[in-house]
Parts: C-alpha cells; sequence; structure tokens
C-alpha cells in the first residue's frame, strides 16, 4: 500500500496528542509514550506529526530537509503510537501501516539516513546489520554437534536470529538452551551459517523488497529443514515473521511459530520441570521490560482489503471489518510465568508494562543513526526500572538488553540488565 | 510566506537554536486541523499563507517573552500552542510564528492548599494522576485527559463532565503568569506580590476576569506560562486500578465506596427534576447524560462493532434510545457509610422523580466509570466520522433543559442540514451536566457527516458548522435561555449584542488595549468589528424563515470562506 493510499486513514488524525502519552497515566513522569517526540520535541516528531509529513508529502509540498529527515528516522518504530492512538480511532488512523509506508518512500527517494543505508547494505552483503562473517553465526555453538537442520530433517528449527548469534554476550544464554533441547530430548536443529536475516529491519528502514528477499528466503530454508515448529530467540525475528511478513504476503502456514518464551513456557512451566531449584535468584527484584518487537509489534498481522464506507450519513466503517489489533496479541504472558518459575525472583512491574511499554530506543536503526535519540529512550527506561525499586531489569530480546545494558552501565550503575534466558540459566546453575 | 533571516535569527536567540525550526515539517505538525475550530475553507494542511512562519519551543517566561518582543521587533504575529485535542491554537494569520509550549510542563503539587502550580504542557491525565495520590482531582474538559489545564483554565471554555464537583475552569484558575502581547512578564493575583499562587484575585479589579472571563480570548491575548490551579477532593483510590483490555479499558469498582448508576426517567421533565434535587444533596461525584449513541460508542471498541450491535439490534440497554433520559452517576465516598447514604439518596432522588435503575454490564460499567473518572473516552464518541461540531453550549439554571433538547432535535430534524452534513446515529445528540452542583452544562453535539471531501468540502463542511450554530443560537434566542458561549470569533458580533450589555465591545476594548499592534492572534477574539453583525441584527428576523434558508446558508457558507 502506498502513503496515497493511505492518505484516507491519515486525514482521520485529529491531532488528539494520545499518541504521545499512554494511555493509562499513572504518573507524570512516566507517562509518554513514544521516545521520538520526547527526543526531538517538534510536533513533527510524534506518531501524528509523522503523519502530517506523510501527508504532506503525498502532496508534493515536503522538501527533504535534515531537518524532516531527522523528523522521521529518529524513532525506533516501537508501535506505541499506533496502540496508543486506537484508545479512541480504534482502526482508523493505523499509523504504524504509514509510518512504514514512509520509511519506504524515503528509500525510494534515495534519503535514507546514510548509518541505515550502510546497515541495509550490510543485511545485503553479510546477512546482517554489522557486516560480520556470515560463518561466525555459528561461533555459539562450537562443539555442542547440533543438527544442521539444512541437512537433515528436524521436528523444531531452533532459529537464533542475528540479534544474539553475533553477540558474545548472548552465546552462554544460547549454549544453555541448546543444552537444556538436548537434555529433554527433542529432536531439533539449527540453519547454521545458512541462517538467513529475517528481514524485519530491513521492512523498517524502508527497503520492502529487501524484506521481501529475506522472507521468502527464510522460509524456503524452514520448509526445507522439515521442522513442525520453529522456536526463535530473537525477538525482532519474531515480530518480522508474525507481523511483516504477511504484509509481504509471506506465511510460515502450516508451520507452528513461537518464541523461546512461549518454548519454554510449554516446557518448563506448564510440565512443572524445575529450570532452578535454588537458583540464584534468591531474593531478587526484578523488573520485566516488554520488548515492543516482542510485544505490540508481534501482533499477528492479517492482511485487509476492502474499503471504508459511510454509512447512516457519517458512521465510517470497515468492509469487511478491519482485524481487530490493539496490541494484545504480542508476547506478554509466558516471559512473566518462566521468570515467576524462577524461585526466589519477586517482579515487580512498571507502571508502562505490556502493549503500553516504552520503547527502550534500540530498534529500527535509532541507535546507529540518531544515538542520542537511543539513549534518551533507554535511560529514561531505565528511570522507570529503577522506580520500581528493582534491581534487576529482565528482558527478552538481544537487542533491548544490549542497549539497555550498555547505558545502564553508564547511567545507573547500580541497576544490572540481563536477558530471560540468562535469568533461567543462572537458576539452574 | 516566509520569515526573513535576520527575524529567524531573533527567534533563535530567544530559545537557542534547536529550539526554533522554519522547517516545513516542523510548519506542518503545528498547523493540521481536523477537529473543532478547523479555520473554514482549510484543508488538513492549510495553504502557504496560512501557515505559520516558524514553531518554537521556549522552556521558560523568560524566553517566551524575548519570543513575544522578537515578534513584536519583527512585526510578526503569534499564537500559542499546547496540547489537546485538535489543534486550536492553530495559527489563523499570514506571518505568524507558532509558540509551542511542549517543554513548559512542570508541576507542582501543592496538597496542603488543594491546588497545584502548572505549566502549559501538564496534560489533564498527568495531573490526575498525580493529585490523585494526595487525595484530589482535578477538571477535565471535553477534549479529554490530554488537554492542558493550563490552557484551559487561562484561555478557553473550561467546562467539563465532572464538573459537578470541579467547577468549570474559569473559576479553577488561581494566579496567573502572563506574557502580554507586548512581551511583558506580568504575574496576576498572590503570585505577583511573591505570595504564592493561592489566588488570582489581587487588590483592585480582577485581571482574572478581565483576561479570561467565562470564555477566554484563546489566544488572542498574548501567552500564559503558569498557573495556580484549583483541585478537588477525591474520595476515590490514590491510584486507580485497570481493568478489561485496551481499548475497552475500565476502571475496577470496589462495589462499595466507589458505585456507577444508570438511571432513566420517562421525560426530560423528570430528569430535570432529579438535577435539581441531586444538586441540592451534593452527593453525585460525576453526573452526566450523554446521549446513547455516544454511550454505545464508548462500550465498543470499533464502529464496525457498534454497526453490528445496530443491525443485529445487540444494543446494550445503557446505549439503547428508549434508555436516552438519563444520568449516568459516579459516587464516591470517604467512608461506607457516607457510601450507604450515597446509595440511598441517589435511589430515594430517582425514585422520588419518576425514573429507574437500567442494569449496566459489568465490563460496561466499569468503561463507563472510567470514562466518568477521568473524561479519557469522550474524544471517542466522535470517532463515526473523527469530525463534529458543537452548539458550543449554554450555561444557565437546569430550567432551560427540555428546551435545549427541543434545540438538538430541532437541528437534526433540518432536512437540509441533517442530510447534507450530520450523521443519523440519533435524533439529538445532547450533553448535559450540573456544573459546582447549581447551573447546567448543556451542548449539542453534532455529529457531522463524511461529507465532501477537499478544500470546497472543508467550505461546505464549515459552513454547516456556522449554519447550526446560527440555527441554534435563533432557537434559543427566542427563548430567552441564558448565557451561551458563542461570543467567541466572527460570532461574537453576530449573537454578542444579544447576551450581555455590549460584552462583545468590552473584550474587544481589552484586546486592542493590551494587544494595540494586533499581534496576538485574533482568531476567537477579533480585534476588528465584522461589519454583517449590524445587517445580521435585522436579517435574522427573516433569515429563518423556510423560504429564507438558501440565503442564511449563502450567509454561512461565506462566513465559512478564508480570507
Amino acid at each position: 500500500m502506498s502513503l496515497q493510499e493511505r492518505r484516507w486513514n491519515i486525514e482521520q488524525c485529529n491531532r488528539c496528542h494520545q499518541c504521545k502519552i499512554i494511555p493509562t497515566v499513572q504518573s507524570k513522569a512516566f507517562s509518554p509514550m513514544c521516545p521520538s517526540i520526547e527526543y526531538g520535541q517538534f510536533h513533527a516528531y510524534s506518531g501524528s506529526g509523522k503523519l502530517i509529513s506523510a501527508y504532506a508529502l503525498t502532496e508534493g509540498r515536503l522538501p527533504y530537509t535534515k531537518e524532516t529527515l531527522e523528523s522521521i528516522t529518529a524513532c525506533s518504530m516501537c508501535g506505541a503510537c499506533d496502540t496508543a492512538c486506537r484508545a479512541s480511532n480504534a482502526d482508523m488512523v493505523a499509523p504504524m501501516d504509514t509510518l512504514y509506508e514512509l520509511r519506504a518512500k524515503l528509500f525510494e527517494d534515495g534519503q535514507t539516513p546514510p548509518a541505515h543505508r550502510a546497515m541495509l547494505e550490510r543485511i545485503e552483503k553479510h546477512g546482517n546489520p554489522w557486516g560480520k562473517p556470515g560463518e561466525s553465526r555459528t561461533s555459539w555453538a562450537k562443539g555442542l554437534g547440533l543438527v544442521d537442520a539444512t541437512r537433515q530433517p528436524v521436528d523444531v528449527l531452533l532459529h537464533v536470529g542475528c540479534g544474539s548469534a553475533f553477540d558474545e554476550a548472548q552465546w552462554p544464554g544460547l549454549v544453555w538452551l541448546a543444552q537444556t533441547f538436548k537434555r529433554q530430548g527433542l529432536s531439533f536443529g539449527t540453519l547454521g551459517a545458512q541462517e538467513p536475516h529475517a528481514g524485519g529491519l530491513a521492512y523498517d528502514l524502508g527497503h520492502q523488497a529487501l524484506a521481501r528477499r529475506c522472507a521468502d528466503e527464510t522460509l524456503q530454508r524452514v520448509r526445507a529443514s522439515g521442522a513442525h515448529t520453529v522456536v526463535t530467540v530473537d525477538a525482532e525475528s519474531l515480530a518480522a515473521f508474525r507481523n511483516v511478513y504477511p504484509r509481504l504476503g509471506v506465511r510460515f502456514d502450516p508451520v507452528r511459530l513461537v518464541h523461546i518464551t512461549e518454548f519454554l513456557e510449554e516446557t518448563v512451566v506448564h510440565t512443572a520441570e524445575p529450570s532452578g531449584a535454588s537458583g540464584t535468584g534468591a531474593g531478587n527484584i526484578v523488573t520485566y521490560h516488554d520488548p515492543c518487537r516482542l510485544g505490540r509489534l508481534s501482533e499477528p498481522y492479517e492482511p485487509w482489503q476492502g474499503e471504508w464506507k459511510n454509512v447512516m450519513n457519517g458512521l465510517r466503517v470497515a468492509e469487511p471489518p478491519t482485524p481487530a489489533r490493539f496490541g494484545l496479541g504480542g508476547v506478554y504472558d509466558a516471559p512473566r510465568r518462566l521468570l515467576q518459575s524462577v524461585p526466589g525472583t519477586r517482579l515487580v512491574e512498571m507502571e508502562r508494562r505490556r502493549e503500553f511499554s516504552y520503547c527502550c530506543g534500540a530498534g529500527a536503526g535509532g541507535q546507529e543513526a540518531h544515538p542520542e535519540f537511543a539513549e534518551q529512550a533507554a535511560r529514561h527506561r531505565l528511570d522507570e526500572a529503577a522506580a520500581t525499586g528493582a534491581t534487576t531489569v529482565v528482558s527478552s530480546c538481544a537487542s533491548c538488553v544490549r542497549h539497555l545494558g550498555r547505558v545502564a552501565r553508564q547511567h545507573r550503575p547500580a541497576l544490572r540488565v540481563i536477558s530471560l534466558i540468562d535469568h533461567l540459566k543462572n537458576a539452574s546453575a | 510566506m516566509t520569515i526573513s533571516d535576520e527575524a529567524f535569527a531573533a527567534l533563535q536567540a530567544a530559545v537557542g537554536p534547536r529550539h526554533a525550526s522554519r522547517d516545513a515539517a516542523m510548519v506542518f505538525g503545528n498547523s493540521w486541523n481536523n477537529a473543532l475550530g478547523t479555520h473554514a475553507s482549510q484543508d488538513r494542511l492549510p495553504d502557504a499563507d496560512h501557515l505559520p512562519v516558524a514553531v518554537v519551543l521556549p522552556s521558560t517566561v523568560e524566553e517566551v517573552a524575548a519570543v513575544v518582543k522578537a515578534c513584536k521587533r519583527h512585526k510578526l504575529n503569534f499564537r500559542a500552542l499546547s496540547v489537546g485535542w485538535g489543534n486550536m491554537g492553530g495559527v489563523s494569520r499570514p506571518n505568524s510564528v507558532s509558540i509551542d509550549l511542549r517543554r513548559m510542563n512542570r508541576c507542582e503539587i501543592d496538597a496542603e492548599n488543594q491546588m497545584a502550580v502548572i505549566e502549559p504542557y501538564v496534560t489533564a491525565g498527568q495531573l490526575m494522576a498525580e493529585a490523585m495520590k494526595h487525595g484530589f482531582t482535578n477538571h477535565v474538559v471535553g477534549a479529554g485527559a490530554t488537554h492542558s489545564p493550563l490552557a484551559s483554565a487561562t484561555s478557553f471554555w473550561g467546562i467539563g463532565i465532572s464538573g459537578a464537583t470541579t467547577g468549570h475552569n474559569a473559576r479553577n484558575l488561581l494566579s496567573i503568569e502572563w506574557v502580554t502581547p507586548e512581551g511583558e512578564i506580568v504575574r496576576l493575583g498572590s503570585a505577583g506580590s511573591d505570595l504564592g499562587w493561592f489566588t488570582g484575585d489581587g487588590p483592585g479589579p480582577s485581571f482574572r476576569g478581565m483576561i479570561r472571563g467565562f470564555i477566554g480570548a484563546a489566544g488572542g491575548l498574548g501567552v500564559f506560562t503558569r498557573i495556580g490551579y484549583r483541585l478537588h477532593p477525591w474520595h476515590g483510590p490514590k491510584q486507580l486500578e485497570f481493568t478489561g483490555r485496551h481499548p475497552q479499558i475500565g476502571l475496577k469498582m470496589d462495589g462499595t465506596r466507589m458505585r456507577f448508576y444508570q438511571a432513566v426517567w420517562p421525560t426530560w421533565e423528570g430528569l430535570q427534576q432529579a438535577a435539581f434535587e441531586f444538586n441540592a444533596a451534593a452527593v453525585t461525584t460525576v453526573q452526566l447524560r450523554m446521549p446513547p449513541e455516544h454511550i454505545a460508542l464508548t462500550v465498543t471498541a470499533t464502529n464496525n462493532e457498534y454497526l453490528q450491535q445496530i443491525n443485529t439490534d445487540d444494543l446494550p440497554a445503557v446505549a439503547r434510545q428508549e434508555n436516552g433520559v438519563s444520568w449516568s452517576i459516579l459516587t464516591t465516598a470517604y467512608s461506607d457509610k457516607q457510601a450507604a447514604y450515597n446509595d440511598k439518596v441517589v435511589r430515594h432522588i430517582v425514585e422520588r422523580t419518576g425514573g429507574r435503575m437500567v442494569a449496566v454490564e459489568p465490563e460496561h460499567e466499569e468503561v463507563l466509570a472510567r470514562n466518568l473518572a477521568t473524561s479519557c473516552f469522550i474524544p471517542r464518541v466522535l470517532r463515526p466520522a473523527n469530525a463534529a461540531t458543537t452548539s458550543f453550549g449554554l450555561a444557565e439554571s437546569f430550567h432551560v433543559l427540555p428546551r435545549t433538547i427541543e434545540a438538538g432535535k430541532a437541528l437534526y430534524a433540518d432536512g437540509d442540514l441533517a442530510k447534507k452534513y450530520l450523521h443519523t446515529l440519533s435524533p439529538e445528540q445532547n450533553w448535559t451536566w450540573p456544573t459546582e452542583r447549581r447551573w447546567v452544562w448543556t451542548e449539542n453535539i453534532l455529529g457531522l457527516g463524511a461529507g465532501a471531501r477537499g478544500k470546497e468540502g472543508e467550505q461546505m463542511r464549515a459552513g454547516a458548522h456556522i449554519e447550526a450554530l446560527l440555527y441554534q443560537d435563533h432557537l434559543i434566542e427566542t427563548r430567552r435561555c441564558g448565557v451561551e458561549a458563542f461570543l467567541i470569533g466572527p460570532g461574537i458580533d453576530l449573537s454578542g449584542p444579544n447576551w450581555g450589555p455590549n460584552a462583545h465591545l468590552y473584550s474587544r476594548r481589552i484586546k486592542n488595549t493590551y494587544d494595540p499592534q494586533n499581534l496576538s492572534d485574533p482568531f476567537m477574539n477579533p480585534a476588528e468589528t465584522l461589519p454583517i453583525g449590524g445587517v445580521y441584527q435585522v436579517a435574522k428576523k427573516v433569515l429563518f424563515k423556510p423560504a429564507f434558508r438558501p440565503v442564511l446558508r449563502k450567509l454561512a457558507q461565506g462566513m465559512a470562506k478564508k480570507k
């Protein structure tokens, strides 16, 4: 769908400011919803403001300037504006659908920021946004003797994702996972160095054709593996599989697709297999940071084709009805149940959680193109975490853990940021 | 229209280079309007002449004053803008600077004095969350929880559904920090004597009344940067506990101290009598009459869900037309005994005035109760077409109530208006609630139809808006009701002479005295007399007769044309 085709939806924006503020305010300090407007301050940075810019572009009235481009791209595409907007406007404005097209328009017009272009080039050339050699994707698994699912059929395909595979800090967690699966006698394997980039980041950055190529390649590999279930460790990949691929017409069906937290919840919590008897979690007050891409952005997307009709002289209704999307279909409960399965862990919630989680600023090239934006978002999120009294921030997204951890070490050294897998691993040690 | 480099440099000097922009995206962002107060014939994005030449983001009163002085020096118009539904602070004239007050959002609760000191970008929802921690709440106007209490209290209307216990913002306004249209920083009331923000009325004539009065100057009298703001006791929980699932998020009802009632009457007179008695008994925390289809829009998540319930005749009892003569009531209490007393009194009044209670599904009760406590769902009722206008309301004795309903019905019964411009969800769309537990605020929200698009469509829509307003004004005037809120914008010269002793002339005199160069945006507070005012006083005697309706329409469409 082009920006032109989004004009009607944009016109429904009445500049109500809800895209900037959580619909369930519990304190002024932690009421912001959008890290982009918090950074840029001008309305153009908000979800509404970006829609207005998109509209102006369709009218040929918006020249590309440095300021304009920053207002569009200093954004983690976290979807918070979209979820908040729906409090009053339901499915009529749907900002994210337009923001994706806005990024695509920038790419098409050659206006994607250099840092984002470089990421896209590295994805094309190396299969990951950092330009790491493709073969190092399997470094974490050396000596584990994992089944290569490109050569041998498996029941379960463990999809690692770039976020963990290329981050050495995540490797112990991955090793623990693989060993746990082995102990359970699971028939599983990985795609090894052949695992393609999932493509979600390419879609966020506006290169939809590249995203499509990544999606096609991923699907082909998955099908070839014979797996009936794909378990992805990577929140960004899950968002791509569940929310982006359907936009590109790529579907995993009938292969079942789950996040590692959902899979572990089934195998660890529901089967009551102890993940850690005493654990290092004893007396540990933790708060859980819902990653945008595991939460609201993993809500399954159902393509809709239809039209908005005017009935009763002014009631706009979608025909056929649009699929309900309020951010509720993300993965929220599984990580919490896993956390609570660790003895001695006390979970204290932040004000902004689940579909209203505040983004840490890591996604969609925010860190790379606008590091100050990304750092500000993380600092704000860490302030909220600290306000809960927690000493540990747990999250289920490698990017969030990496970014929040880095910023915490500088600004909140008393706060420890770890991945949920590491938390479970430590508890079972 | 562009700004000179020299003038822009002056603005940058005032707020810092990072916080002044003349970039198209920043300018468009502050211009978009698709809500109430749309400038006539402007499409979502105004034409080049009606865009601000720059946007500035001051963070202190000194920076605001420096901006205003720079505007004065360089002969630039200006208008302040903060936060809320729609774009009521958009500039209306060429060569204007948009002063976006987003960076001014400090908020301090002074619990002992039952007040807060707030800056423009503190939202009602944010203030409420902080105030409730101290056992207080604040007034929220019809724009909902994202609006700026400072903007409302200093500059425009200030009427909201919790008015029974939170009053209205003209009287919630305490001390004021004001940057005059000439760039002078003035503190009115106790703050002017460094005695805190406790009161807005100092010795001598009250400037609070002069710069604000009942309606406010809507950006036509400089910039307000900080105020003392009255809070009101809140007997509910110190932090709201939410239920349900987004977007149908409700308020956890404890079943004892916080209670929701939906009472209906067979006649408007019964509802009116109950209102008098509720006012006297002082037992309702929030009391609202909302038209049934707006209740239906509140308890449904999407337009499609709403339509489906209409088509399958599944609308809940609370949202049915036959139960439309209703009060939705929230009561709160400090103690179980007080709650029991409230309950007894509410039920007694309902019964005595011929009403009855309607059973409400628990999930609907929670959503409706949350709306009463926080006003969060008010913008949702405009969801059908995301466009509406309003009669702009009446402030009067509850004696006026049945007549305003008749006026609302008359607007919807008007063939041309209804067929062309208004949606047909119900025969009237009247909102009514008590303010200060004494007088009524009653307002006909006119749900605009989808209408034509483009500039011509916008003009037709704006014309319909004006036509409806004039028509209602005519209906109300003939019945001699009390104060109405139409004394704004071009309408000031049409209906002004009927309301008060030349109030429109006095407000114009104040405007011209404090803003001799007319730099502060006069869209709502015109500096010049509209010639049509005199003609209208004569013409209106026939304009509303059926034969002259085409003339009235032409007049309205003409007024809707952009200047």
